[in-house]
């Protein structure tokens, strides 16, 4: 890459970047707020713990103390206290138990009235009779609503369990965005079918290249380079290199690479016998173990602690 | 800004204090900002993204592994944040549309004789892929290994692109 473009491009991107230090700031969380709310929530956590068994130990002597009175106090604190209860049970009750005797001294006496009464009866009892069909579906369908109810609330709690799982996946992610080397999961298969997609685009587009004027005009430059000087040759601080190789082996880890050995290449900086590792770009590339090939690779300038340098297939010449 | 001034900043901002986190806003701001907008390439959505960015670093610093590289930690959370972003607001087909626009300028401009053109117009020649590996190796100075790990990508395919980018800026007078 010129130099001259990485400072332009530089320069570019500060010159386009917007102020949002205010923007980020505001949305900070106080730390030192959350640290103490952590603390206190951990000291009532604890003071919650206290209580409860104290709360156990109080009660426990309040069991005792309550046998106790049982046994030695007279019946007349607990009839008091029996009344009361049953007063307040009353009470409860009485709307309920208003309402059926109203119920019992309106419909009994009508009904019994209609029987007497001949024919005017019939329109009554017809009534009543209808009252008590309405009444019956109406069970009925209450009957019937209530599994439906229950689907309902069985639908909901899949529906909550659905969301508390992607939740969980949602925080689990979060979580997963500290390490260095793992993605997000939903993220991973957003990305991973994003560059599924580049790949293809890209594949088909250096097809297209390789079609093109394009790929003809690299093979030129290359040739003319070579052409001219023998050695290899540098653009914009890449090199290339023009090699017979024998590809000793392939490798097909998450980088697939063959690894070869040099017969001979264009200038001094690769020597003959050296074992160098080849990338395959982003062409169909196929090379067979143990065949000899000339190849136009590039350096991949990659800092890397092995002796076995990395390189990129650019253009297959010979077999 | 080296590893052991990163991780000093981080030590701090895990104890809140906000001044270590200017710091690393005010170093990797354009770093950070240019990642996001490669993906988006939206002005606006890109400063959201950034913004909640520098937000989430502060409630994740906690999470950090000290003793890793963190440029390419960096990247692949502002990466994916902008991943994220797309896939919520569902704009991929806005997105796509926006990518397919600006791939057909590129091959109207490739096809022009080229002479000496600004740099943003350097930059609309090249694609959506061949930015994003460009502006990683530019900004961030990230290895061809690292940004096929932020890219989940082949080296041989992030070399690829980074080989065409170079060459269509040639022809834009970048030599």
């Amino acid at each position: 890459m010129s130099k001259q473009f990485e400072d332009d491009y530089k320069q570019m991107m500060q010159e386009n970047i917007p102020d949002l230090w205010s923007r980020i700031e505001a949305g900070l969380k106080d730390k030192n707020l959350d640290n103490e709310i952590n603390n206190n929530m951990n000291t009532i956590t604890n003071i919650t713990a206290n209580t409860t068994n104290t709360a156990t130990d109080t009660a426990n002597i309040t069991n005792t103390a309550t046998d106790t009175a049982n046994n030695a106090t007279a019946k007349s604190a607990t009839k008091g206290r029996l009344l009361s209860i049953n007063w307040n049970k009353i009470s409860k009750y009485s709307t309920i138990i208003v309402a059926a005797c109203l119920c019992v001294a309106v419909i009994i006496p009508v009904f019994l009235w209609g029987r007497n009464s001949g024919t005017g009866s019939a329109d009554t009892t017809a009534a009543v009779a209808g009252g008590i069909e309405e009444s019956t579906m109406m069970a009925e369908s209450l009957e019937s609503t209530e599994p439906l109810e229950a689907e309902d609330r069985i639908a909901e709690q899949e529906f909550a369990t659905q969301d508390s799982t992607a939740a969980t996946e949602e925080s689990a992610t979060a979580t997963e965005e500290g390490l260095v080397s793992e993605a997000p999961m939903g993220i991973m298969e957003d990305s991973s079918e994003v560059n599924a997609q580049t790949d293809e685009a890209s594949t088909q587009e250096a097809k297209d290249a390789s079609d093109a004027d394009t790929g003809m005009a690299l093979e030129g430059s290359y040739e003319t380079v070579i052409g001219d000087s023998g050695q290899e040759f540098l653009i914009d601080n890449i090199t290339y290199f023009q090699v017979d190789i024998k590809i000793t082996s392939y490798k097909k880890f998450t980088n697939a690479y063959y690894q070869g050995e040099i017969i001979s290449s264009s200038g001094d900086l690769i020597s003959s016998a050296s074992v160098i590792k080849l990338y395959v770009g982003e062409f169909e590339q196929t090379l067979v173990e143990k065949q000899t090939y000339t190849l136009i690779i590039m350096d991949n300038m990659e800092p890397t602690d092995s002796k076995i340098h990395d390189y990129t297939i650019m253009d297959k010449i010979t077999q | 800004m080296s590893e052991e001034q990163f991780e000093n900043c981080m030590r701090l901002i895990n104890q809140g204090d906000k001044s270590a986190l200017k710091e690393i806003y005010e170093n990797y701001l354009a770093y950070i900002y240019s990642i996001v907008y490669r993906v988006l390439e939206n002005k606006e959505n890109a400063e959201d993204v950034t913004s909640e960015f520098f937000i989430k670093l502060w409630d994740i610093a906690d999470k950090y592994q000290f003793g890793g590289l963190h440029k390419g930690w960096l990247a692949t959370i502002a990466r994916n944040m902008a991943l994220d972003f797309i896939r919520k607001r569902k704009h991929e087909q806005l997105t796509d549309e926006v990518i397919e626009q600006a791939d057909q300028e590129t091959s109207a401009v490739e096809t022009r004789v080229v002479g000496e053109l600004t740099i943003q117009k350097a930059m609309d020649v090249l694609n959506h892929e061949e930015r994003e590996v460009v502006n990683m190796k530019v900004m961030g100075d990230l290895t061809f290994k690292q940004i096929a790990q932020i890219l989940q990508l082949p080296m041989g395919t992030v070399t690829w692109r980074y080989q065409n980018a170079i060459k269509k800026l040639r022809r834009c007078g970048y030599e």
